[in-house]
């Protein structure tokens, strides 16, 4: 019998496109250059764990890699090898000869099969960097520029600054705004390990009520202070990390009472690992011991508070110890970019070195006493947040005890209410 | 200073996953980087984000990463966090 070698051709080549379609291999047409020594070029694959051992694609001779220098000059770095990257989905290219440098941000990769047309060639335009690597050392101050100063927080982080406003009307009155202004920015370059911030809260008309003849913005509280953060990872035992914050001098003015203090105020918290469930992956909770000294001085002597005379003569220096935790239990929702439900707690006690103001109003009798008894603190918020009605959220809050700098006693607070939330898609 | 090890995916892979706090949670057998988030191995606020930037800055030394390079949400899977440690590494 006759062999027919177009036949067999024929019927090998069939075989070969069977087998490409059936597992599905494909690039995605995305490649990354990789700073690996040697270099290497990573093109992305979809459809199958890993390409054939006898795939084209796995063959070094049916890659080019094609890049530009600054002059515009064209260069053809050559392919080594190439190896698969089974976990990242990603064809290595490994480079040699007239390798890219560094900072090339225009290069192109080709495929082209040798020998039998089982694939068709194709072009992968390279994926810039990020940003052109600096020396080491040295952060990327280009990069730096061209980014704009505020972004979009991104999902599942804690935005560094926000502003709350509201709006009041009522018969016989002119309109309230009251504005919140709360927010850290912090610098991107460290002194000594620490990044500075600047931290503030900004209250305006807080706690004004109709009906009012003018409309102003009278600052009801503004706390600003310099902070400088560092955070140490630490990772033994049940110790993650801790963070301490060195906040000097942090000012507290209040229009509501004639106080003012200015604060020194080192703290720390211990970031211990969370409890996560292994049965139930959503559910978490965490606790995060606090431990802080305010030293400052009290800048306001009035000689009463409200109708209530008052002898601060000796209430000039502040000392306290701060201790306390900060403890949550969260469910999260199923991608893991916001809560479902989080029930978070605050405890802290501080403790005067030396006396200070304790106003304490019990039947409409108001008392102000100075001394270095205890000053406790807890406040409890509940938030839940069904999955299936995103836009509305329940809230609660409970709050007991006293803060500085009058020592006010918040008498078992409690307040629920309704948040309704939405982020607009189209921008 | 100790010669810079290749930054290689499987590399940066390991370094995220032992930056976490629970790496032990992590099978490489039955695991995938691709659907496995940060949450998964104790990532689970801005806290324990802010120390896993800090424990991969540790990690990749003698590189150098800036803090806002490294994708730390608890949302962030295995495979981004690590792409981000190789691709901003310097």
């Amino acid at each position: 019998m006759r062999s027919n070698p177009l036949f067999a051709t024929l019927i090998l080549l069939s075989w070969v496109a069977a087998a490409a379609a059936q597992d599905g291999f494909k690039l995605v047409g995305t490649a990354e250059f990789n700073r690996t020594a040697p270099a290497t070029v990573d093109v992305e694959y979809t459809g199958a764990a890993a390409p054939a051992a006898d795939s084209p694609y796995l063959d070094a001779s049916n890659w080019k890699v094609y890049w530009t220098a600054a002059g515009g000059q064209v260069h053809v770095a050559g392919v080594a090898s190439v190896s698969a990257d089974t976990m990242f989905q990603a064809l290595m290219l490994h480079l040699t000869g007239d390798v890219p440098p560094l900072s090339t941000t225009t290069w192109k990769v080709l495929f082209t099969a040798q020998g039998a047309a089982v694939e068709m060639p194709q072009l992968i335009a390279g994926t810039p960097l990020p940003h052109p690597p600096a020396q080491p050392g040295q952060p990327s101050v280009a990069a730096a520029k061209k980014q704009p100063f505020f972004s979009p927080p991104p999902a599942g982080k804690t935005p560094d600054i926000t502003l709350t406003g509201s709006f009041q009307a009522a018969g016989g009155s002119k309109p309230i705004y009251a504005l919140e202004l709360k927010g850290t920015l912090q610098s991107p370059r460290a002194a000594a390990g620490f990044h500075p911030a600047v931290a503030t809260d900004i209250a305006i008309n807080e706690n004004k009520k109709p009906p009012t003849n003018t409309t102003s913005f009278n600052p009801d509280s503004i706390t600003a202070g310099l902070a400088f953060d560092r955070v140490f990872a630490v990772q033994r035992a049940s110790l993650y990390g801790v963070i301490v914050q060195m906040g000097l001098p942090n000012g507290e003015f209040s229009a509501s009472d004639p106080s003012s203090t200015i604060l020194f105020n080192p703290a720390a918290s211990l970031v211990l690992n969370s409890w996560q469930p292994r049965a139930y992956k959503s559910v978490y909770a965490t606790l995060y011991p606090y431990f802080a000294l305010e030293a400052g001085r009290n800048l306001s002597k009035p000689s009463s508070i409200g109708k209530t005379p008052v002898n601060f003569s000796n209430y000039n220096n502040i000392v306290r110890t701060v201790l306390g935790a900060d403890a949550a239990y969260m469910v999260a929702s199923p991608d893991g970019k916001g809560n479902i439900f989080s029930l978070t707690g605050t405890y802290r006690v501080r403790l005067p070195e030396f006396a200070e103001p304790q106003v304490r109003t019990l039947h409409q009798t108001t008392a102000i006493t100075l001394g270095t008894n205890a000053r406790h603190w807890f406040e409890g918020d509940l938030n839940y947040s069904p999955w299936s009605f995103k836009y509305l959220a329940l809230t609660g809050k409970y709050q007991y005890g006293e803060l500085p700098p009058l020592f006010k006693l918040v008498d078992h607070s409690f307040s629920i209410g309704f948040t309704l939330q939405a982020s607009q898609s189209v921008k | 200073m100790p010669d810079k090890p290749d930054l290689t995916p499987d590399f940066c892979l390991l370094v995220v996953v032992n930056s976490t706090p629970k790496p032990s949670r992590w099978n490489p057998q039955t695991g995938s980087p691709s659907t496995t988030t940060l949450f998964d191995l104790g990532v689970v606020d801005p806290s324990t984000s802010q120390v896993f930037v800090q424990a991969v800055k540790g990690r990749i030394f003698p590189w150098h990463i800036d803090d806002t390079s490294v994708t730390s949400a608890p949302g962030t899977t295995l495979q981004a966090a690590a792409v981000s440690v190789q691709n901003n590494a310097f």
